[in-house]
């Protein structure tokens, strides 16, 4: 395998870069069930990633089977894209040999719909609204329309150590970000090589929403374009406070300007951090590695910021029905099939995501996965969401890590604040322009 | 009157004559163009998958790229652009001094791991496949292995660092928050897995220059430093050109560890940024494949010449 030569020494990249564009080229429609008839007969093809890894694929290819089987003469061929899924999408819309269905991630549905990839699901967004969670819908608007249906969401909320915040005599969760700064500079005074809040420097989800808590917006609409509003001062104030929460106040170390959530999950199972932001998921992972602490976490609502509000990023994933898919009739009848209640239930407790729909999130809510005390917050956190601008190239901005690499930057001290978001308002700008 | 004189000069050539040129011109045929038809066949792959390759990403380098589609001709816009870009520029500097680091280390630690396999020569056998192993390591698996092992908190590195060398200052040292100690953590990661195939490619370089002329050396009363700096290193040196080449080659190429082990890849604020790994960033995350091609051909270019490099070297070596 490691029998390289010089040839293959000075192509590797050529090839890497000709070989997606070759894929792009060998394109056409794939699709053998080609029905346009209208009736519900025939092949669609089902694609889809797997941002939480293989732990959905039993579940997704039963549903698959359970439709092909309340559906004599349909067939849905399923097909997981692992870690490469918007690449993979990328090159298949660019050769134009897509599937029919597929579960995208949200952020990238403008982004699709741009590329004129996506079947519009609603000409009047305002026509979803009470069927699908606010937050959600927004995700699927491009230029006023609707291009998918909400499928699942995933939100961040507040995950702490209630015995730990005991022991500084504070009995409920921080309400504001000013009092979780306090509350863990006193957790950290009291508990040697604990850290007092984790911070994750190395991915912007989880201070970009701080804008939000400032009261600024990460960009404006003006006219037809959308405006960075990443060097507005309370832009510039919440990215300094999540700074300092590090270099000044210390309340993770050094290293944490370069850490992932899965770090802070290590350091939280392994007792070492006192209060983290972290998804249903993220909660579920410090569990299993570390069953002990179920009675000392605790959860709450992210906390506000001067802004006056506690709004946190809606995750997730949509379905859309692609444009050029030649059996539509199955495509759509396929997706009211994954849209039902007693087919998304299951699939979203299995994942530890929140369901779309209303009537969906409300059984998770009353007896489902998030009916537990601990995991309520999450369904609580789930009403106060919003969702990135709809930009179709929005995916160059988080490609680019530009977000990322702008706190590093204030982190390291490199750059002030100031520099850095006027710089990164430049950037965002320029890729979403 | 004139053809009648070449008619009978033609007739005047003897039968046997005429055949044996017949022959050779048969020959002639065979020698020019029967090699190149069964070359065909694999000739046709080569440029398949070498040459369309590289004739399309120069193509590619002169248009706007979009989304995986080519937009207008710019010419050599894409160049300019990509030169006038300090990220590039950092990053071409970076990948250099990285290279040169990697390549200095990798030779000279290999050439010490090959003097000593070669002075326990019964060892050897056993020993090399204990060398080679890290070689067989799958780089993403390594890059993954190395990064915890170089982790701030739960660390090795940092653990042998202050309870081994009393070096105290590197408890909780955070190697990947700032650029140069994390390029120092990838240069250390990356030469672990280039030393082994280098070492024992030299070991067996090595295994040749125990003939009359090292023996005479010794009788002469030459030391062990002087039969290797004088006698033995120079024997090995075509060896050692092709060996300093291939790294230099794989140094520049380096992604795999840069990609597993900085978060976000190239990063912290783009101070561990590679020319691989900006030309995927530029391809597949900001989606502009014409300067994505533009970078990729300024590497293939700095890569041939250093090829070139490597082939005229070879050539004084024979002379």
């Amino acid at each position: 395998m490691r029998a390289r030569n010089l040839w293959r020494g000075r192509v590797a990249v050529a090839i890497g870069l000709a070989g997606a564009l070759a894929l792009a080229a060998c394109g056409g429609a794939s699709d053998s069930g080609a029905n346009s008839s209208g009736e519900i007969k025939g092949t669609i093809d089902f694609w889809m990633g797997d941002p939480i890894g293989d732990a959905q694929q039993p579940i997704m290819q039963k549903l698959a089977d359970d439709y092909a089987a309340a559906h004599p003469g349909t067939k849905v061929n399923l097909r997981f894209l692992g870690k490469d899924a918007h690449q993979t999408y990328l090159t298949s819309i660019a050769g134009g040999s897509v599937p029919c269905v597929a579960l995208i991630g949200n952020t990238w549905t403008p982004e699709f719909a741009a590329l004129n990839a996506l079947e519009v699901y609603a000409n009047d967004p305002k026509t979803l609204q009470g069927t699908y969670v606010p937050g959600m819908i927004e995700s699927t608007i491009f230029k006023g329309k609707s291009y998918a249906v909400p499928y699942d969401t995933g939100v961040r909320a507040l995950i702490y150590r209630k015995d730990m915040l005991e022991a500084i005599g504070k009995t409920a969760a921080p309400a504001t970000w000013q009092e979780l700064r306090e509350d863990a500079l006193a957790i950290q005074a009291k508990n040697q090589g604990v850290n007092g809040f984790g911070i994750i420097g190395g991915a912007h989800w989880y201070y970009l929403p701080l804008i939000w808590n400032w009261g600024g917006e990460i960009a404006k609409q003006s006219g037809d374009k959308w405006v960075s509003e990443a060097g507005s001062t309370q832009s510039v104030q919440a990215f300094q406070f999540y700074s300092d929460l590090l270099t000044k106040d210390r309340l993770s170390p050094a290293g944490a300007s370069a850490w992932t959530a899965a770090d802070v999950d290590k350091s939280m199972g392994l007792g070492q951090t006192a209060m983290m932001v972290g998804g249903s998921w993220d909660l579920r992972t410090i569990l299993k590695q570390s069953p002990d602490l179920e009675g000392k976490l605790g959860t709450a609502v992210l906390p506000k910021g001067p802004g006056g509000n506690n709004d946190t990023f809606a995750g997730g994933s949509n379905l859309a029905v692609f444009r050029e898919c030649n059996n539509k009739a199955v495509a759509n009848d396929f997706v009211k099939f994954m849209m039902t209640k007693e087919n998304l239930v299951p699939v979203t407790s299995n994942l530890g995501l929140l369901p779309a729909t209303n009537d969906a999130l409300a059984q998770e809510k009353a007896t489902g996965s998030f009916s537990a005390p601990l995991f309520k917050a999450y369904a609580e956190q789930a009403d106060h969401t919003r969702s990135i601008p709809p930009v179709a190239s929005w995916g160059k901005v988080e490609g680019a890590n530009s977000i990322v690499n702008a706190m590093q930057s204030i982190m390291s001290g490199k750059k002030t604040a100031d520099v850095a978001m006027k710089e990164l308002a430049d950037q965002v700008n320029q890729a979403i322009g | 009157m004139k053809t009648t004189i070449r008619r009978a000069a033609s007739s005047a050539i003897p039968r046997a004559l005429r055949e044996r040129r017949l022959l050779q011109g048969q020959q002639g045929f065979e020698r020019r163009f029967l090699p190149w038809a069964f070359l065909a066949p694999l000739l046709a792959v080569i440029v398949g998958v070498v040459g369309y390759p590289v004739a399309r990403t120069i193509w590619l380098s002169f248009f706007d790229g979009e989304y995986l589609q080519s937009g207008p001709f710019v010419g050599l816009q894409n160049y300019r652009d990509i030169f006038a870009d300090p990220y590039y520029t950092g990053a071409l500097v970076r990948t250099t001094l990285f290279a040169a680091a990697v390549v200095v280390t990798t030779i000279l630690l290999s050439l010490a791991i090959a003097l000593v396999l070669d002075a326990a020569p019964r060892a050897a056998r056993v020993l090399s496949v204990i060398v080679l192993l890290p070689w067989a390591m799958p780089r993403v698996a390594s890059g993954i292995v190395w990064k915890w092992m170089f982790d701030d908190q739960y660390g090795v590195v940092n653990w042998l660092l202050v309870n081994w060398f009393g070096l105290d200052s590197f408890n909780g040292y955070s190697w990947f928050s700032t650029g140069t100690p994390a390029m120092v953590a990838i240069t250390v990661a990356v030469v672990w897995h280039s030393v082994p195939f280098v070492a024992v490619s030299l070991f067996a370089g090595l295994r040749g220059t125990h003939g009359e002329v090292v023996e005479a050396a010794r009788v002469d009363g030459a030391s062990a430093w002087q039969i290797l700096r004088r006698i033995r290193l120079p024997m090995i040196r075509p060896l050692l050109v092709v060996m300093t080449t291939i790294s230099t080659i794989w140094a520049y190429q380096s992604f795999d560890h840069f990609l597993v082990m900085t978060t976000p890849p190239g990063g912290p604020d783009h101070s561990t940024e590679v020319l691989s790994l900006l030309t995927w960033l530029e391809a597949f995350a900001q989606l502009d494949q014409g300067s994505a091609a533009a970078m990729a051909v300024v590497l293939f270019l700095m890569l041939a010449a250093v090829s070139v490099l490597y082939v005229r070297l070879n050539r004084e070596d024979v002379r």
